[in-house]
């Protein structure tokens, strides 16, 4: 436990002690040069400081001894009056530890107080942050609850009527069709809770490389037309582009991700668009849809796992793309954020810093 | 012995085991199953199978060491099979020796067209034609020059290897390390910076759109695959 100097007990009382003696021992052979006046005011300054040092004790012991030196010593030849500078020197000690007593006391109070409040907004905190933690355990458990079990069960009662086997050929292929997307659906949902759980637990590692964007744009869109065949698709890459230090699978996540919710989210008949460019010292990758736009009062929120333009709507879905991108925008010192351009419809915008590529080692051309 | 080939299908799973068995019967190939590593190893051995559909997350063993195992004395195509958490492990699994991947959840027609595109897959050690066609492209691989449409196009001899030996396995996942040893030597496998940019080049001589590749395909984190 730390000691308050105010409860030092012994150590005041012989600092006291000692500063009394010593100082009259000092003053004692400059007897002549010091008039009586100063002489007083120097015990005086004792006494205050080892008021505020050590309390009224310690005080009144140096006020005494100073008190009787400077009656035998200082004020020797002097009249009787001169007993008022000792007494004057006790009256000045006693106050001056009454005052530092009050005001130690104060501060003590006040200390305490904020410990305290610190204390209780800690617990308020603790509470905030659990409640917040029970909102989205129970908003996953909703989210998971009814987007991944109305689906299953449409397909337990498509894969039961096929099973009947009275439905002519022609809706018997197209029931089929609908039960394969249905589990696909099914499936890229895992997925996406799977790379959350992933993401969120700081699991995954980047496996950053130097590459060119245009490849993993590429490949995305590829997947995407065999996805949704009926879908347009426009590309624009801009010219001369450097390449990026990314990890390429996680970024063709995050790039699946925003075309996956641009699909979902627009009018099947206009186009989806991917625009690569770069400003400054960033790289922009942007994806626009004609589908009703993004209000900028929702467009933070969007980012929160397991948050939806539309709360209940029929479009499947868990939440998850714009957070999961959200997160591979950032592991990569990028960032994310839904636009609403002029034109109409909403845009998505990637966007990742461009470092200094290395230059190609030589003689690369050797072999 | 019948004509039909024979394919092992390697999955703890039952219900996946059993779809693929028989999808692949349907198909007419003929089918064996095996829930363990140690199964597998038999079938192997007893059978003989032409393809081998593996799956990576396998009870008893670690399926990138029972490939590795597997290739000292076998060089059966092998197709395997990974979860999406695994991804990691495909990488090794190809590097280890297995031809072509696939993530669940699979579409059956994707499996059975990777299946078939194995078994076209020339057996290791036979000799290459000296000859190599893709598109109107034409390689040859004596006088080591390439034409398109019949005019000669020119490659730098990096060029021509790494577009020689993609040409020479189509359809075949090739992952960065084993592009490097093959066309840059063993000391080269770490820096898949030199594949890109030859790829990069490649596709600017040989693609009619460099950003929508037709033949030299990327398989994203893993490396890249030739399309005839």
């Amino acid at each position: 436990m730390k000691q308050e100097p105010f409860s030092a007990g012994w150590a005041g009382y012989m600092w006291a002690a000692l500063a009394a003696t010593l100082g009259t021992l000092l003053l004692a052979p400059w007897q002549q040069a010091v008039t009586p006046a100063g002489a007083a005011l120097l015990y005086a300054l004792a006494a205050v400081v080892l008021a505020i040092s050590y309390g009224t004790g310690p005080a009144v012991l140096a006020a005494l001894v100073g008190g009787v030196a400077y009656h035998v010593i200082f004020a020797a030849d002097a009249d009787r009056r001169e007993w008022l500078v000792p007494g004057v020197l006790l009256l000045i000690a006693l106050s001056a530890g009454q005052v530092t007593t009050r005001l130690r006391r104060h501060a003590e109070l006040l200390r305490r107080q904020s410990r305290e409040r610190a204390e209780l907004s800690e617990q308020m905190r603790a509470a905030e942050l659990k409640h917040a933690a029970e909102a989205l355990r129970s908003s996953i458990l909703a989210a998971l609850s009814h987007d991944l079990r109305t689906p299953l069960t449409a397909l337990v009662s498509q894969a039961e009527t096929l099973q009947m086997g009275r439905l002519p050929p022609e809706r018997q292929a197209a029931l089929l069709e609908t039960l394969r997307q249905q589990a696909l659906a099914l499936s890229r949902q895992m997925n996406n809770l799977l790379d959350m759980a992933r993401l969120a637990s700081g699991a995954v590692e980047l496996k950053r490389a130097w590459q060119p964007i245009e490849e993993i744009v590429g490949v995305t869109l590829q997947q995407a037309r065999s996805q949704w065949p009926q879908r347009q698709f426009a590309i624009q890459i801009a010219a001369e582009l450097p390449p990026v230090n990314i990890d390429a699978v996680l970024l063709e996540r995050a790039l699946w991700n925003l075309l996956d919710n641009a699909a979902k989210y627009s009018p099947p008949d206009q186009p989806v668009t991917v625009d690569v460019s770069r400003t400054g010292c960033e790289l922009l990758l942007a994806v626009c849809d004609a589908g009703q736009g993004i209000d900028p009062a929702d467009a933070a929120r969007l980012f929160t796992a397991f948050q939806r333009g539309q709360t209940e709507s029929d479009i499947a879905g868990t939440g998850l793309g714009l957070s999961i991108a959200q997160s591979i925008a950032r592991a990569h010192g990028g960032s994310i954020e839904a636009t609403r351009p002029a034109a109409g419809g909403s845009c998505v915008v990637l966007r990742l810093p461009l470092g200094e590529a290395p230059a190609c080692m030589p003689g690369m051309e050797a072999g | 012995m019948s004509e039909q080939p024979l394919i092992l299908v390697v999955e703890d799973e039952r219900q996946i085991r059993e779809t693929v068995v028989l999808a692949l019967e349907c198909e007419g190939f003929a089918a064996c199953e095996a829930a363990t590593a140690a199964r597998a190893g038999e079938q192997v051995a007893q059978r003989k199978p032409d393809v081998i559909i593996l799956d990576l997350g396998l009870p008893d063993r670690d399926g990138v060491d029972f490939i590795r195992d597997l290739r000292a004395w076998s060089a059966t195509p092998i197709l395997i099979l990974s979860a999406r958490s695994a991804e990691d492990s495909k990488v090794d699994a190809l590097d280890a020796g297995a031809d072509d991947y696939l993530s669940k959840p699979f579409g059956m027609a994707e499996l059975l067209a990777r299946v078939r595109a194995l078994l076209r897959r020339r057996p290791e050690g036979v000799v290459a034609e000296a000859q190599l066609c893709f598109g109107d492209f034409e390689i040859d691989c004596v006088r080591r020059t390439v034409s398109k449409a019949g005019m000669p196009l020119h490659l730098t001899q990096i060029e021509y290897r790494l577009l020689a030996y993609l040409a020479a396995h189509p359809g075949r996942v090739l992952t960065h390390r084993h592009l490097l040893a093959q066309v840059w030597g063993g000391q080269a496998v770490e820096n898949h910076q030199y594949l890109r940019v030859y790829v990069g080049h490649l596709r600017q001589k040989i693609e009619s759109n460099p950003a929508q590749p037709r033949h030299i395909l990327t398989e994203i984190g893993v490396g890249y695959r030739f399309q005839l």
